[in-house]
């Protein structure tokens, strides 16, 4: 039953499952590289720093 | 952009590892294989999360917080289709090796001789073709009691309160069939998303639960392209993104035996204008404690994401996907909506929409109660920092608390607005400053009775103010004319200042983050009188055409 092609075809779907899965982690890594940047920039933007100040002084 | 992110071991994973080339591999080291390769990508990524996480924690920036958690989700989500797509294969490889040596088809009695409850937990661990099985195990419940015990027993485990009823209807197990058959489609036709994959018993009877027989009706409203289209709209959309419906792990609560799950729905577009849209919306059917301490199902949808392209933002779309997803909402018995109303999703907005504090998460996410962090309380006899409890317990100090941490939550809100309204006025040396400010205070004296509608309304009808979107700048009408007599702004630019005027509320609101909720059933907290607010917004707000 899972001889020839069916076992190339079974083979060839559970490989191409693995790249896609590959290529999401390195979205996801590239995601969060955005998302650290982009803390960067709030980090220092004026309402983000007053809550920061806030915290500091409690 | 993508290379600058690429780690040697990117490069080095697409050469396929030392020992044999995949095709003389049998499909068990395949599948062993790709599991190694699945966990060494999962913990990397994770690893970067937890990395990136620690980060935007000290310096407490919910919105990042919120993001890393979203894409926590999504690795976990992708895992779990590798994952199920190996175990298919393995499950088959077994079948196979189990099949081969009897190569007669089983009777009656070979079947009866099999284990029930073997047999109902391989069911339970396919993730597709269990429905002959199921039949089968129902014919044998309804032949023997012992067996109907057997099998009833494995498949609560799995399934919870409604096991009984999968094992005695053949029409609910029809409608199941039915509604495996329509899920496993793609959505909206070839090139559209498929509405589910993987989904195993557990998984579609939860669905079932949660979202009710048709939950795929509920993508008929969020789906921006068939609105478009319907419009007759200039421009279009196609689909992009995965899978449009999954779900996250399913559990049976113990004490009840109802299933609860979390269950993500989204739709992503590209639009012809180069922008995206997505929109996605987060389902949870979950056991909670009611007032007289007895435990009951809440279901809700948290309305995540929502990203529309620049050209049709502002047109109503929003309204009238909210407006529609409300009779969806009723049919599938949810009690609340709720939703984070930040920085990004304008603050100001959901507050005129009528939601009111999401006390649960205004208190989880109150600076006291982050502050108390070090602070020792008494959990089953045993003295613990807080810190140091677990997700349980946390929740049942919290929940002991809430008032007081939602209270705390809503002063931070207070705070923050506050701070945002004295700098703007300061900014403009208002005359009406200290007036103003001393009005603000009189309402927020007892934070209790302070709505993000009342704070939404403070002022309407006084001073406006402008600011302009790249500097942050703020004018009164006066400062705005002197500006444009001076040369330092266009009457145009000026004049599109004017369409959007900020009054004191807006100022408080904005760059604001809080956390808000809506009953959809008058039985609630709220008495039903936010939905009623909500449902006043939405008929004075309708689409126009893009």
């Amino acid at each position: 039953m899972m001889k020839g092609a069916s076992e190339t075809k079974a083979r060839e779907k559970l490989i191409a499952a693995k790249e896609r899965f590959a290529a999401e982690m390195s979205r996801i890594r590239s995601k969060i590289t955005s998302i650290r940047r982009r803390a960067d920039e709030r980090r220092s933007e004026k309402g983000i720093d007053d809550i920061r100040k806030k915290l500091k002084k409690v | 952009m993508n290379t600058a992110q690429e780690s040697p071991n990117d490069r080095e994973r697409r050469e396929p590892p030392p020992g044999k080339p995949e095709g003389e591999q049998t499909l068990q080291q395949l599948a062993e294989r790709l599991r190694r390769e699945r966990d060494l990508l999962f913990d990397e990524t994770l690893k970067a999360i937890d990395t990136a996480w620690e980060e935007v924690e000290k310096i407490d920036d919910k919105i990042a917080e919120r993001e890393l958690g979203e894409l926590r989700h999504e690795a976990e989500a992708s895992k779990e289709q590798l994952t199920s797509a190996i175990d298919d294969l393995a499950f088959e490889i077994t079948v196979v090796e189990d099949e081969e040596p009897a190569a007669e088809p089983a009777t009656e009695n070979q079947e009866a001789e099999l284990e029930p409850a073997k047999l109902a937990e391989d069911m339970l661990n396919r993730k597709s073709g269990y429905f002959v099985a199921l039949e089968n195990l129902a014919a044998m419940a309804a032949k023997n009691k012992d067996q109907h015990r057997e099998i009833l027993g494995v498949l609560k485990g799995k399934l919870g309160n409604r096991a009984e009823e999968i094992l005695t209807s053949p029409e609910l197990r029809k409608e199941l069939v039915e509604m495996k058959a329509r899920l496993s489609q793609k959505w909206g036709g070839k090139d559209g998303p498929p509405i589910t994959e993987d989904l195993d018993l557990a998984k579609l009877v939860a669905l079932r639960e949660t979202m009710g027989k048709n939950p795929e009706a509920f993508l008929e409203v969020i789906d921006l392209k068939k609105r478009l289209e319907a419009a007759s709209g200039t421009g279009k959309m196609k689909y992009t993104k995965g899978t449009a419906i999954r779900l996250y792990d399913p559990e049976v609560d113990q004490k009840t035996g109802e299933l609860t799950t979390l269950v993500k729905v989204e739709l992503a577009f590209d639009d012809s204008s180069g922008d995206a849209a997505i929109i996605a919306r987060l389902f949870t059917r979950e056991v909670e404690t009611d007032k007289e301490g007895n435990p009951r199902v809440k279901k809700s949808v948290h309305h995540d994401l929502f990203k529309l392209p620049s050209r049709l933002k502002a047109n109503g779309m929003a309204a009238d996907i909210t407006r529609d997803s409300l009779p969806e909402y009723d049919r599938q018995g949810l009690n609340e909506i709720n939703l984070n109303a930040d920085i990004d999703m304008g603050s100001y907005a959901w507050a005129a929409y009528g939601y009111g504090w999401d006390k649960k998460e205004m208190a989880s996410h109150s600076m006291a109660w982050q502050k108390n962090r070090e602070m020792d309380v008494r959990v089953g006899g045993v003295t613990k920092k807080i810190k140091d409890l677990s997700k349980d317990e946390k929740a049942a100090v919290l929940k002991e608390s809430a008032d007081y941490f939602a209270n705390e939550g809503v002063i931070d809100v207070i705070d923050v607005g506050r701070k945002n309204l004295k700098e703007a006025l300061t900014e403009v040396g208002s005359a009406e400053t200290e007036s103003i400010l001393k009005e603000f205070e009189s309402l927020v004296k007892n934070p209790l009775t302070v709505t993000p509608q009342t704070l939404a309304e403070f002022g309407r009808k006084g001073l406006k103010l402008f600011q302009t979107e790249t500097t942050g700048k703020w004018y009164t009408e006066e400062s705005l004319e002197e500006a444009v007599r001076n040369k330092k702004m266009t009457a145009d630019d000026a004049a599109d200042l004017r369409k959007k005027p900020f009054h004191a509320g807006k100022i408080v609101l904005l760059s604001n983050s809080w956390y808000g909720a809506i009953d959809l059933k008058n039985t609630g907290e709220q008495g039903g009188k936010n939905r009623k607010m909500l449902e006043q917004y939405l008929s004075k707000s309708s689409a126009k055409k893009p």
